[in-house]
């Protein structure tokens, strides 16, 4: 293989590599293409919400995997603080045991303490933040059922315990059993805390959004899904109102099944609205082609590398950009297997045949009775024939990226392309 | 190598050379070898500090993966336990992978790992830089988990009525749960009777639908509003009866048998005291009927925990009211084929409880009570599945109790029915894995009855129709290992049946086919007696065949292997027929040896046999011969030894005689 060949294959290997894009890093920004067109563009969406809003607004995010979330996060984050917002992003993966139910008590502590240590970056609050773990180490002072607790390392203990030791959650909701509305009280009282200290060190309105990021993650294994999917629910439907920070935007990213439940789900909020980063639609409902969205996806496999070198032309990479069912992912995994083929010394008219043999693979076998709900969201390109006991598979389905969710005027959905002929074929 | 796995040697150098950081890959086939040298390959280009092969229990497995690492892992899982652990522990530590810098893990293990991934780490499965696939699979629709919807000998029937589609179901408990808790704020007796009656039908649904944690949880709801009114409120006695059974039934499929006993004792408490003592009449039979569902209930919870005598008088008190039962309705013309089954039940269980007691004959007339009224209730119901499955089974039964007894023709007469029953079941519902697989065991037995009373042809006929269903059965499913086993066994029956029809040749291939599936269950799951018995019985088949082919040290080293594995399950459970089957199978290591010229491995093999004999008291005097032939042990030693088993009438006088000269040849 010539040293040419090796470098492109190294250099092109690696800006595919899967890893959220930063736009504030000039090498990550020239990575990047916007995949949703204006009206569809849920960062504009969710700006448009913020700035129309009076003073506070609480929007849902129903966070598909592998579709560039985290990069869009960061680019409404930019615009955000372009446009005099400040801005606090909270990664709830650090804070949270996103494996078990989750209950409002640790979650209203959670988010205080997070939003509170994030304030000590210079930009907002720097040294002069208050903590908020003291705060809650004091709440929770002297009730016996803590009291027994081992919180040797004082607040610290209190936000790794919270994360960690399963225990210590129950012993704290055990103790805040009935102290809801102390909690939100304390919760809120030092949020404005937080907001008087912006206003002060920076001379202006406290403009605040908070984005809460990775709640998406939540999910429970074996016995525990539908466990932790409830509170979940709980969460969101019942203790909405608990959950609304005063004179603060919050922009919360959630599992993506809950997008079923989308129009119940913004009703909860006071401006609250539901947005979604779906997998880009690459074809229509009708199964026509999007050449808009294909034109978007050419481009940003142009920004990655030279595909000709990898495909003999456009129309064997937009059958590539076809059969991803715009799930960037799977796209880029493509694209690898297309890298290595031309190492491999496959001729370039025979590779995406090959890749598309090996990328349909990857969600072979599949159980007899998956096939079965499969086939019916085929049928109806939505979920209207499925059941509700069926409903797990949903969401497992939309998991694991068999099943996709794209957005028109309304959400619909649709079986993964590289299996979907061969889930009506086998139940034909 | 072939081109799947020359493909999956190529991708796997790409990604070696080209992956930094965390990255995640699988590596997935039917093929063990190609696996393996897949495996190889990834270590023979890393550097030794920069690989690491990882196998073993789950908890270091996932401690190993879970924790900041340098080096390149590569697991291998080959149990679905394991994997799902494995995989769920990996997947909760996604994101910390993602953001640490530290390097791969590549997971390998069969086919259904891929299936496993996608369903118990979807977020792993996101992450996947590649799927190495180097033997090639053909990816056929899987049925479930096998352990999960073929639990041994359980039997789901396909006929019975189907429950209400759960959809529906759910909203008729949420209708009458609703209506509950509307009536819950009034205080009159006709609103609370209401209740209780929303709540019984809420809980009996969620029962039949099996979401036993929410039926329990409205049980208790149920009880105690039952068990605040006053005892004298006759209402309220039937609700408390029915409540009281719910939530012993939600107890038993929780497995929790203190509180089920407890339940099922106070709903019979119930039933007495609405019966006040009244005799058996049209008033009371459907209470005698209630008090003997919940004796049998009581016995088969006594059953289950080991209580043997508690067993045996409750479900002595439920035949006893069941058969008053029958003989009061004898004569209404009802079709009373459900209370005929219920007593046929009732026998089978105690047929049970006096096998385990040690009451052999007992349980021989418990059997055959079954098995007569389970033949009359399928002349009542002739297109009954269930009573034909019932049948059959006690034919099953019956067969063992009169091959037991010596009667060989009544056994294969009782065979071939039990074979007929089920061969009809399968045949009427060939898509019900379950129904497939009790009719290839029927006749299986049939055919090693066939092949015990010397008639291999008709043996033949049976097992090869066998193997044909269970090899197309575990083609079909190469992952359900129940299949694999039963096609193995049946591999192995039709080497016992080689060796019936003098040809080894065949015999040994059978054996050899057998042993190498059998060795692959060891491997998944070596802690399952019957797969390992199994094994060695294929490793004796194929020393016996080997033996009579010539090839005395491989029939040497099979014997040896089979034996070596009997005493690693003596050492842990010293059973008669175990200890009897080892002395057996080191009589033959010992004879190989000895055809091999290798007489001081036949001394130590014989004795070995001869000290494994001697704790079972068998009269096998194999191995004492060869010892005397080697001069290990004296002739006259020998001679008084057989002298002792004539006098005894443990030898027959041939026998004896037979021994003999082989004795004074000096041969065994």
């Amino acid at each position: 293989m010539s040293d040419d060949l090796r470098s492109f294959q190294r250099a092109f290997f690696k800006r595919l590599r899967d890893r959220p894009l930063d736009l504030t890093v000039p090498a990550d920004a020239l990575l990047y293409e916007p995949l949703h067109e204006h009206e569809r563009d849920p960062v504009v969406r969710l700006h448009d919400t913020i700035e129309f809003s009076a003073s506070e607004s609480v929007q849902i995010v129903a966070g598909f995997r592998g579709t560039g979330k985290t990069t869009e996060f960061s680019r409404l984050e930019q615009r955000l603080w372009a446009s005099d917002y400040f801005v606090v992003r909270v990664d709830l993966d650090a804070y949270l045991d996103l494996h078990s139910p989750l209950h409002i008590t640790e979650f209203l502590l959670v988010l205080a303490g997070a939003i509170a240590e994030r304030m000590g970056e210079e930009r907002l609050l720097g040294s002069t933040a208050p903590s908020f773990w003291e705060r809650a180490a004091g709440l929770l002072d002297g009730v016996p059922e803590v009291d027994a607790v081992s919180l040797d390392a004082g607040p610290v203990g209190l936000k790794i315990g919270l994360k960690v030791d399963r225990t210590l959650r129950e012993r704290v909701r055990a103790a805040l059993s009935g102290q809801l509305p102390r909690l939100v009280h304390e919760v809120r009282t030092h949020h404005e805390r937080l907001l008087a200290g912006l206003s002060e060190r920076w001379g202006r309105d406290a403009r605040l959004v908070v984005i809460v990021d990775s709640l998406e993650h939540i999910r429970g294994h074996m016995g525990r899904s539908t466990h932790v999917f409830r509170s979940m629910q709980e969460l969101l439907f019942g203790h909405s109102r608990h959950l609304q920070l005063p004179g603060t935007h919050m922009v919360l990213s959630v599992p993506a099944s809950l997008a079923m439940q989308a129009d119940n789900l913004a009703a909860q909020f006071v401006n609250g609205a539901v947005q979604s980063w779906s997998s880009c639609r690459v074809a229509h409902r009708d199964g026509r082609e999007d050449r808009e969205t294909l034109d978007r996806l050419v481009r940003l496999v142009d920004r990655r590398g030279d595909w000709r070198r990898l495909v003999p032309d456009r129309r064997e990479l937009e059958r590539l950009c076809l059969a991803s069912g715009g799930y960037l992912r799977d796209l880029l995994n493509m694209l690898v297997e297309c890298i290595h083929l031309a190492g491999a010394g496959v001729a370039p008219s025979e590779r995406v045949d090959r890749v598309l043999a090996v990328q349909s693979r990857a969600y072979q076998p599949l159980y007899a009775d998956e096939i079965a709900v499969l086939r019916k969201i085929a049928e109806r390109r939505g979920l209207d024939a499925v059941t509700v006991s069926e409903q797990d598979y949903v969401v497992r389905f939309l998991d694991s990226h068999l099943v996709l969710c794209y957005l028109d005027e309304c959400f619909w959905y649709d079986v993964h392309p590289l299996v979907r002929e061969r889930v009506i074929e086998v139940t034909a | 190598m072939s081109l799947a796995a020359e493909e999956a040697r190529q991708r796997l150098r790409f990604h070696l050379e080209l992956q930094e950081g965390f990255w995640f890959a699988l590596v997935v086939g039917s093929d063990r070898e190609a696996r393996a040298e897949l495996r190889d390959d990834a270590g023979a280009l890393l550097a030794v500090e920069d690989f690491e092969a990882l196998e073993g229990e789950e908890v270091a497995l996932a401690a190993a993966l879970t924790s900041p690492r340098r080096t390149l892992a590569w697991v291998v899982v080959e149990d679905r336990r394991v994997a799902r652990a494995l995989l769920a522990a990996m997947n909760e530590r996604r994101e910390a992978y993602r953001r640490s810098t530290g390097a791969g893990v590549v997971l390998e293990g069969p086919t259904w790992l891929k299936a496993e991934l996608r369903n118990a780490a979807p977020d792993l499965f996101s992450i996947r830089a590649c799927i190495l696939e180097p033997s090639p699979t053909e990816d056929l629709p899987l049925e479930r988990d096998a352990t999960e919807e073929l639990p041994g000998p359980v039997y789901v029937p396909p006929p019975r009525p189907q429950p209400l589609p759960v959809a529906e179901a759910r909203e008729g408990i949420n209708r009458e749960l609703q209506r509950a808790r509307s009536l819950a704020e009034r205080a009159d007796d006709s609103a609370l009777r209401a209740r209780i009656a929303s709540l019984r039908r809420a809980a009996q649904g969620l029962l039949d639908q099996g979401w036993i944690g929410e039926a329990d949880s409205i049980v208790h709801e149920l009880l105690e509003l039952v068990e605040e009114r006053a005892p004298d409120e006759l209402w309220v006695l039937p609700e408390r009866a029915t409540a009281w059974e719910m939530e012993g039934l939600a107890e038993r499929q929780l497995g929790n048998l203190d509180e089920t006993r407890e339940a099922f004792d106070r709903a019979l408490d119930a039933v007495v005291t609405l019966r006040g003592g009244r005799p058996l009449d049209g008033s009371t039979a459907s209470l005698q009927e209630d008090e003997a569902r919940l004796w049998w209930l009581l016995g088969e919870v006594a059953w289950s925990s080991g209580d043997l005598g508690r067993a045996q008088a409750c479900l002595g008190r439920a035949l006893g009211l069941r058969e008053a039962l029958l003989e009061f309705r004898g004569t209404s013309g009802e079709d009373l084929a459900e209370l005929r089954e219920g007593i046929a039940r009732t026998w089978s269980l105690l047929a049970d409880v006096a096998s385990a007691a040690g009451r052999a004959e007992d349980a021989a007339d418990a059997w055959v009570a079954a098995l007569e009224i389970r033949s009359d209730i399928l002349q009542l119901r002739p297109n009954d599945p269930e009573a034909a499955r019932a049948l059959s089974i006690s034919l099953g039964r019956v067969a063992g109790v009169a091959d037991a007894e010596g009667d060989a023709v009544g056994a294969l007469e009782l065979r071939r029915r039990a074979w007929q029953l089920a061969q009809d079941l399968a045949d009427r519902h060939p898509d019900h894995a379950v129904a497939v697989m009790e009719a290839t065991t029927a006749r299986t037995r049939l055919a090693q009855l066939l092949l015990d009373l010397g008639r291999p042809r008709s043996a033949r006929h049976h097992l090869e129709a066998v193997l044909d269903v269970r090899q197309r059965m575990a083609r079909r499913d190469p992952d359900n290992i129940d299949w694999i086993y039963r096609y193995a066994a049946t591999l192995s029956a039709m080497a016992e049946l080689a060796l019936a029809e003098d040809q080894p040749e065949d015999a040994s291939a059978w054996a050899q086919r057998a042993v190498r599936r059998l060795r692959r269950l060891e491997a998944e799951d070596p802690d399952r007696i019957i797969w390992r018995l199994s094994l060695h019985r294929a490793l004796a088949l194929r020393g016996e065949a080997y033996f009579r082919t010539g090839r005395y040290p491989q029939a040497a080293r099979s014997f040896a292997e089979a034996a070596s594995g009997m005493q690693a399950l003596v050492a842990t459970d010293a059973r008669p027929r175990w200890l009897h089957r080892l002395a057996r199978l080191r009589t033959r290591e010992g004879d190989a040896w000895m055809a091999s010229d290798e007489s001081a491995r036949a001394a130590d093999a014989w004795t070995l046999a001869l000290a494994g004999a001697e704790r079972v008291d068998v009269a096998d005097l194999g191995p004492y011969v060869g010892l005397a032939q080697l001069g290990q042990v004296a002739r006259d030693e020998v001679s008084a030894r057989l002298d002792e088993l004539e006098d005894e009438g443990r030898l027959s006088a041939g026998e004896a005689a037979s021994w003999r000269a082989a004795l004074a040849a000096g041969g065994v």
